[in-house]
């Protein structure tokens, strides 16, 4: 067992020594900016998988976040997945789109009718200018709607609630990335949220007496689920290697959850980590 | 703004909460109604009081065959449509599960009709049963619930009552949810109508009453329109018929009674009804 975990040591290390130029015109950082893996290259991380395409001029990614699976451990089937392609670029100028889904169905016992499904899509889009070999400036526009839907029989009578619930969030992030050496850079962000809306529909039906049933059918909007003047900043640092890739900083605000990108109401401080390969 | 466009550009994306939920229904105009009881157009004078003394018998004995309709609202109404104390929903007698009205959108009250038995007994296929609508908003509920009853057989105040037909009832506008029960509603009766076995021939029958828990009128209290030839009048009884009389086009007029016969006095004038109280 310690040979082994020696050895895996050791595969580490000879990935991580520094080689090439890793933040080059060639190679960018991908994650919130307006560039994709270059393609055939894949990126294995702690938190995603990807695999980058080429289609004539256009380079693409596709990728799924890895640690979702582990819900499988409990039962729960989600899956998801995303792409982004590079539409556009020319000179220093350079856009993305992307678009996202994620499925999760929970059910009940297999007598009970009850169920939940989750349905999350993002849709991003990403604008940059690389000023020099140094700075690059992008901005973005990520929106997306989680909606909910399923049914609730809470006891053994022909009671039940169901519905629909769909949440629509629009973020704004702007990032300076900053490289310092081939092997280091900083990376600059605020992200800003437009709006975070609620809105639902639902049917209830109840047993009020032996005598008398009430079916209610009823739909509303809220922002009660957006938070008040809602941001965070952050600072990276990214060290890029010959594969390996490490991104380590802290935030201040608002936390978005990713793959979900739910923002969370409450300004905390929190770190930021990520490890990661491209080959 | 950002907010109005995204949502034009997202309306284009399919719907991923959709749910097949039924379209809010529209309710009934009964805004005619409500303002021949708002504004009476006809004047009170003896030959009007002559034409509808006999109209106004026939109602009254009607309404008072239905003199406990009030209890319908207490009982079906009120349970299934107010919150409780917490605020917002009904709580089941029963269980823990609850009913509640927020947002935009309606709420179907089916209730099996009560029978003519001294027990009330939940057998649909014998006794009938009571539909109704009611769409509610932010604000509160819409002003109208409707529904029908079909071979619905109640007892009200030991009178055998079948009904068979549309109901119609006005609550006013934009009542708050927690406030259903506080203010008059107006019946309106399209229906065929059986009282101890004797049918009546006026299936359009209206009434205004006042729930036995409100705040805004006197509990008990009715208020029935009468149609004569030059428009409509009011005629309001306060519970016990220890106050009365008949709003009109040409104002207010006050009854006294005596016995089933009543004196009505508005300024100098006067007009006397016979036979008009059961």
């Amino acid at each position: 067992m310690r040979r082994q975990i020696l050895a895996a040591l050791v595969t580490v290390a000879a990935l991580a020594a520094p080689a090439r130029a890793d933040h080059s015109e060639d190679e960018h950082i991908t994650d919130e900016m307006p560039y994709t893996l270059r393609p055939d290259e894949w990126r294995i991380g702690l938190w995603k998988l990807e695999r980058g395409f080429g289609a004539g001029p256009v380079d693409f990614q596709i990728g799924s976040y890895t640690w979702p699976y582990l819900l499988w451990l409990a039962d729960l089937h989600l899956v998801n997945v995303y792409g982004k392609a590079t539409v556009w670029h020319h000179g220093p100028w350079s856009a993305t789109l992307g678009a996202g889904l994620v499925y999760l169905r929970i059910e009940g016992d297999p007598q009970d009718e009850s169920h939940a499904r989750f349905t999350i899509v993002p849709v991003e889009s990403y604008l940059g200018y690389r000023v020099g070999p140094h700075i690059t400036f992008a901005g973005g526009l990520v929106y997306t709607r989680v909606g909910v839907d399923g049914i609730y029989r809470p006891d053994d009578d022909d009671a039940f609630l169901r519905g629909a619930v769909a949440v629509d969030n629009l973020q704004i992030p702007v990032t300076m990335e900053w490289r310092w050496s081939r092997h280091t850079a900083l990376v600059l962000q605020a992200r800003f949220l437009a709006f975070q809306d609620t809105a639902g529909d639902g049917h209830g039906h109840y047993q009020i007496d032996d005598a008398t049933m009430v079916d209610v059918v009823a739909s509303g909007e809220s922002d009660v689920l957006e938070p008040v003047e809602s941001f965070a900043l952050t600072t990276d640092f990214v060290w890029s290697w010959r594969h390996v890739n490490l991104r380590a900083g802290m935030s201040y605000g608002n936390v978005t959850i990713p793959m979900v990108n739910f923002v969370s109401p409450a300004k905390i401080v929190f770190p930021n980590l990520d490890l990661y390969i491209r080959f | 703004m950002i907010r109005s466009l995204f949502y034009c550009l997202v309306s284009l994306l399919p719907s991923l909460a959709c749910s097949d939920l039924p379209d809010r229904p529209e309710p009934p105009d009964m805004s005619a109604l409500v303002a021949a009881y708002a504004s009476p157009t006809a004047d009170l004078d003896q030959p009007t009081a002559d034409e509808l003394a006999a109209d106004l018998r026939a109602r009254l004995d009607l309404s008072d065959a239905l003199d406990h309709l009030e209890s319908f609202v207490d009982d079906v109404l009120v349970p299934s449509l107010e919150p409780d104390e917490g605020g917002g929903t009904a709580r089941r007698r029963d269980t823990t599960s609850s009913v509640t009205l927020e947002g935009d959108g309606f709420a179907r009250i089916e209730h099996v009709c009560a029978g003519w038995g001294a027990e009330p007994v939940v057998d649909e296929e014998t006794n009938g049963h009571l539909a109704l609508t009611t769409t509610f908003t932010e604000a509160g509920f819409d002003p109208v619930i409707w529904g029908e009853a079909v071979e619905c057989k109640t007892l009200i105040a030991d009178h055998e009552v079948l009904f068979d037909g549309g109901v119609n009832l006005w609550i006013g506008e934009n009542l708050a949810v927690d406030r259903f029960g506080d203010s008059p509603i107006l019946f309106q009766l399209i229906a065929a109508l059986e009282v101890d076995g004797d049918s009546w021939v006026d299936t359009d029958f209206d009434i205004e009453i006042c729930p036995s828990s409100a705040t805004t009128c006197e509990p008990g209290s009715i208020e029935i329109k009468i149609d004569v030839a030059g428009g409509d009048l009011v005629f309001y009884l306060a519970p016990g018929r220890t106050a009365g009389g008949f709003r009109a086009a040409n104002g207010d007029w006050a009854c006294t009674f005596d016995g089933s016969d009543a004196v009505c006095t508005n300024g100098g004038e006067s007009v006397s009804l016979t036979g008009i109280l059961p």
